[in-house]
């Protein structure tokens, strides 16, 4: 699924307080590709998401999927947070089948129950925690929550993946283990992902290309292809080539700033 | 990973109400200790020779319950008809006026300012004016107790509704489901520990209302007012006894309800 975004634009306005968050944003993303947004904090970038997932209107541009503009939330997305933000009185599988349940109320289902129910089975196995399906939340550790918090995005088969900071509350050792195991995912599943992170070593080791978007309000400085072989695996972390590209990012994150961030991140 | 994997879910599934003998001691020690105090309480009396309407000896309090127990427990389902009634009225009016609060941004701006300022003021300040509109009969008490009941589930249903994470909200308005859905699928689930910890407050504040309606009413219905009756003849033995035989129902209402929130909030 390809995404447009053109001349996007938002300003929150409460009655004593205008915040420009993002201005002039114009991108393209193509089928299947992994696209991060990195920047420093509050430069908008979960507010692009939300745009994106038609959550929040924008007050400039617009924003097309598959040439459609967006006026609203779809039920064609799938959503990752920082926070797994499971529903603790459900079960790993019940959670799962959330999005099922969701799309049942509307009458929107495509698939019978039993179909989401063996797709929910086949998710929690690609990510190894089938034997925790009639486990709660609070019997997992962080970042097996975070898996079923993926199973979830991915349940409905969405044709987009928005992910926002996913790994951001995982210590490092998880965090990578996550990374590659999404760069999995990703490779069976091959969905289109606009992927928010402030880590600049996943973003080099999980995108195609990366966005650097600058402070408030956020726009985008530029873009790094990044130029590593796939599928990425957990040695390319050391090579030379990884090292650069982390390198050429985070002198551009520099410059989002004013350089305030290039000394402290180095 | 997956050894700390395992360990995680296995202190989670391990149990928590410790062993077998631990459960027993817990459930005994409290009744030998309460044994104990009264052995204790008569044998200060024999000993002192305490002037028994000011103190009277146990075995003076178990003669009134053991002769006219049939009489205190009575009038005691008369009192906990009003407690029932007024728990539940309060509780469910409680509930309600939270969840619009919560959700509609005028009755919250309308109401709740009004709800804080009734907050605030001792319930008791409205006892007069509800005997002077309904009389002394059920129906004042049964206000009494709704206006003491009312409060602590309204206060927690919109802490519990206000707790709610956007994501949730935000990942069900993404598959468009409907706020009805939200609401009872996440909203309400997720508030449902809170509103049954108000509920629990509504239950011992529905004990105050049931009783101390009463009380101010001599000649009434139920046992408050033979409380105030019996004081009236220095009848100690015999306030005591309705004492305990209130308790008893309190003890007895708290833990079943107790028994109910643990197992319809099992996964807190």
């Amino acid at each position: 699924m390809g995404i447009e975004l053109q001349d996007l634009g938002k300003v929150f306005q409460t009655t004593d307080l205008t915040v420009e968050a993002l201005r002039d944003i114009s991108v393209t993303v193509s089928d299947s590709e992994f696209v991060s947004i990195i920047g420093p904090s509050g430069c908008g970038k979960s507010t692009l998401l939300r745009l994106v997932s038609g959550l929040i209107p924008p007050t400039q541009g617009t924003v097309s999927i598959d040439g459609v503009p967006v006026q609203g939330p779809a039920g064609n997305i799938g959503f990752v947070f920082q926070a797994p933000t499971l529903l603790k009185w459900r079960t790993v599988f019940k959670n799962v089948m959330f999005p099922y349940e969701v799309l049942a109320s509307q009458k929107r289902a495509i698939m019978s129950r039993q179909e989401y129910e063996n797709r929910a089975e086949l998710l929690l196995k690609m990510v190894g925690i089938e034997d925790f399906r009639d486990a709660y939340p609070k019997q997992l550790s962080g970042g097996m929550q975070q898996r079923v918090s993926i199973c979830r995005a991915l349940l409905h088969d969405p044709t987009l993946l928005l992910m926002d900071e996913p790994f951001g509350a995982l210590d490092e050792f998880t965090r990578e283990r996550m990374n590659e195991e999404l760069m999995r995912i990703w490779r069976e599943t091959q969905k289109t992902v606009l992927f928010v992170t402030h880590h600049i070593p996943e973003a080099v080791f999980l995108s195609d290309r990366i966005l650097v978007l600058s402070a408030r309000p956020g726009t985008i400085l530029g873009e790094i292809v990044v130029d590593l072989p796939r599928p990425r695996i957990a040695e390319m972390r050391d090579s030379v080539a990884f090292l650069e590209q982390v390198v050429i990012t985070r002198r551009m994150i520099g410059t989002a700033d004013g350089g305030e961030n290039s000394k402290e991140s180095l | 990973m997956s050894s700390r994997v395992s360990e995680t879910a296995a202190e989670a599934v391990a149990p928590v109400l410790g062993s077998k003998t631990g459960r027993i001691r817990r459930f005994l020690d409290p009744i030998v200790f309460a044994l104990f105090f009264i052995a204790a309480w008569q044998a200060f009396i024999w000993i002192t020779g305490f002037h028994s309407v000011v103190l009277p000896p146990p075995s003076k309090v178990w003669g009134v319950l053991w002769n006219q127990g049939d009489f205190l427990v009575g009038n005691m389902l008369t009192t906990a008809v009003t407690i029932g009634w007024g728990f539940f009225l309060g509780g469910v009016m409680g509930f309600v006026s939270g969840v619009l609060i919560n959700h509609f941004e005028g009755v919250k701006r309308a109401i709740h300012p009004i709800l804080v300022s009734l907050y605030v003021v001792p319930k008791a300040v409205f006892i007069p004016l509800l005997i002077l509109w309904w009389g002394v009969g059920f129906e004042y008490k049964l206000l009494v107790t709704v206006l003491l009941a009312f409060f602590p589930v309204t206060e927690n249903t919109i802490t519990g509704l206000n707790g709610v994470e956007l994501e949730m909200v935000e990942l069900t308005r993404s598959l468009r489901g409907s706020r009805w859905f939200g609401f009872r699928k996440v909203s309400l689930p997720f508030a449902l520990p809170f509103v049954l910890a108000g509920l629990r407050i509504a239950l011992t504040e529905s004990f105050i209302g049931g009783v101390l309606s009463e009380i101010l009413v001599p000649g009434s219905a139920g046992i408050g007012s033979r409380i105030v009756e019996a004081a009236a003849f220095s009848n100690t033995e015999f306030i005591i006894a309705s004492i305990m035989v209130i308790a008893a129902f309190g003890i007895v209402s708290y833990f079943l309800f107790l028994w109910l929130e643990r197992r319809l909030t099992f996964w807190v």
